[in-house]
């Protein structure tokens, strides 16, 4: 019987490198293949084992009015007031994320009001913190004729008439520090630690008298009150809050400004939202295909080389469906008008950045110092496009090497 | 006017200096960025004459939208100039990138730059046409309005900064 010799496999180091790159090409093609996918609509019904679908913020949102009415009657100057207490309050809801909100000026009956309207998708409990309360600060001390230890009234140490006011309001205080601290029964709660202005020598003169007493905090007609310790220049006023966002909030309210006029919640109603309504699997379908028409029609006109186009196209294509597979994964939800503009800024930036390297960088770092500057300073869809948009261009960046580095690794393997 | 006077009575202070930080120190920012890249005063008085055409037609944009089409114009619409000036940024950027390549190349005249700038401007205002024009199928009314008005703003802002490159890159 003849013997039958397996022929040698030779690998030397050219068939080693083409193996390589055939096998990095294989791999990087399944991968974009997989996240393509993931990001069209509707894929996830091919598996039940993960729900990657793409949660739609529309869901999410409510709109409410409140109405403020003001109380005016002592202030000289309610003008200036009102005017005052509207950017307090547009700031309080800014800086909690509020995507649209307005407060409008209002004369009802010869009392002024304040029309605030909401349309968020925050939480209802955080918003009405932020609107319901003025959070007009006042230190106060203990009267001499009242009993705080009386058992038939339990409320005496936290109702404002049972103090005396002092000259302290939350202008006194640089600042207003939101973090958790050991409490009496040993464990970690929150507390709000006044940070002085370092000229105010009154507050320490404060404490100072007061060493070992108690003393109060007033926040709308409520006494927190607290023991003032030796401890030089500390004031840690315990707060109700157990949970972080609900502590966020008081941090807002304490840093927002000081409110110059109290106000009382007269109506609060639902009203109806108002978000434009897209169907998010026309919108990934549109979007692919209108991509998809561009990339061909620039083609057919030559006006810019394929290889130029090729990239650009399939850098589009990955950085669009790896942010929507990332949206889908991450379970975050999504305006999807915003997604649309998203998509079609990066998408233009990237033909941009692809055609003129020499440009790359410029327009890179000049879109995410605008983006830098728009979280930094905007506010609501402002911010949200801007945070986006910055994470967009750190992908599409990276899409664009990688699809560089697929098309010579393919040109290689091919031997093209 | 309705829409001047519905800002002007609605907004709070706090709105209306936070929209004009914004806008100001984005195109300060832009601008630095530019000279400090380019250190051309022409370039930087084209870009500033650019940046400026964009915001004039995006106000211009807008109050057609409201008057014309009765769009309500709402918070929404506060990206229109976010948006746009990305855009036109990154239009500025073609010129930037190519004048800061070739200004050390022996007999660099600026006026060269035109005639790439051109070439450029013309694939980047097929491109917006044609992905503005094929994403407005599948938006709603505001968003479509919020793509038009920033991507007909560009296109527009494009070829006049491009007229006055004309006299300015001499």
């Amino acid at each position: 019987m003849k013997k039958f010799k397996l022929p040698k496999l030779k690998i030397n180091r050219s068939n080693s490198n083409n193996i390589f790159s055939y096998l990095i090409s294989v791999l990087i093609s399944s991968l974009i293949l997989a996240i393509v996918l993931i990001s069209l609509p509707l894929t996830e019904r091919v598996t039940s084992l993960a729900t990657y679908d793409l949660v739609n913020k529309n869901s999410l949102y409510w709109s409410k009015e409140y109405i403020l009415e003001l109380n005016t009657q002592d202030d000289t100057n309610s003008k200036q007031s009102i005017e005052k207490s509207r950017s307090i309050l547009q700031k309080r809801l800014r800086s909690l994320g509020v995507e649209q909100s307005s407060v409008i000026e209002q004369v009802e009956d010869e009392k002024d009001i304040l029309r605030v309207t909401v349309q968020t998708s925050q939480s209802k409990e955080l918003v009405d913190s932020i609107i319901k309360s003025p959070f007009i600060v006042n230190i106060v001390t203990r009267k001499d004729d009242v009993n705080y230890e009386d058992q038939e009234n339990p409320l005496t140490p936290y109702l404002a008439e049972n103090y005396n006011t002092t000259e302290f309001t939350r202008r006194n205080f640089r600042n207003i520090y939101i973090t958790k601290l050991k409490n009496s029964g040993n464990e970690y709660s929150y507390f709000a630690l006044y940070k002085i202005w370092p000229w105010e020598k009154e507050w320490e003169n404060f404490l100072n008298g007061n060493v070992g007493q108690s003393v109060g905090v007033n926040i709308d007609g409520f006494v927190t009150p607290v023991q003032v310790t030796a401890d030089k220049g500390l004031f840690a006023v315990p707060i109700s809050a157990t949970e972080k966002e609900l502590a966020q909030v008081t941090s807002i309210l304490y840093n927002s400004g000081v409110m110059p006029l109290s106000y009382s919640v007269t109506s609060e109603e639902e009203i109806m939202v108002d978000t434009p309504e897209i169907d998010y699997i026309k919108l990934t379908e549109g979007i692919l295909v209108a991509i998809l028409f561009i990339y061909i029609y620039l083609l057919l006109i030559e006006k810019t080389p394929k290889d130029i186009l090729i990239r650009s196209g399939i850098s589009s294509v990955i950085t669009v469906a790896v942010w929507i597979a990332y949206l889908k994964i991450s379970d975050t939800p999504v305006d999807i008008f915003l997604l649309a503009l998203e998509v079609i800024t990066t998408v233009a930036v990237i033909r941009i950045i692809t055609e003129n390297v020499e440009s790359r960088m410029i327009v890179t770092v000049l879109i995410a110092l605008i983006s830098s500057l728009c979280i930094l300073l905007g506010s609501g869809y402002v911010k949200l496009f801007a945070n986006d948009l910055l994470l967009l261009m750190i992908i599409s960046n990276l899409s664009l090497s990688l699809t560089t580095f697929y098309i010579l690794n393919i040109r290689k393997s091919l031997k093209l | 006017m309705n829409l001047i006077q519905t800002v002007l009575k609605d907004w709070s202070i706090y709105e209306r200096n936070m929209e004009i930080f914004l806008i100001l120190g984005v195109l300060f920012l832009s601008l630095i960025c530019i000279y400090l890249s380019t250190k051309s005063k022409k370039i930087l008085i084209l870009s500033s004459i650019s940046l400026s055409l964009i915001l004039l037609f995006n106000f211009l944009g807008i109050l057609v939208i409201n008057w014309i089409f009765k769009i309500d114009i709402s918070e929404i619409f506060k990206i229109v100039p976010v948006l746009s000036i990305i855009l036109n940024v990154s239009n500025l950027g073609i010129l930037v990138g190519f004048f800061v390549s070739k200004r050390d190349a022996k007999g660099f005249k600026i006026s060269e730059i035109r005639k790439e700038y051109f070439s450029d401007s013309i694939k980047q205002s097929i491109f917006l046409a044609l992905l503005g024009i094929s994403t407005l199928l599948f938006l709603s009314p505001k968003t479509e309005a919020i793509i038009s008005i920033s991507l007909l703003s560009n296109i527009l802002t494009i070829w006049l900064t491009y007229w006055f490159s004309k006299y300015i890159l001499k």
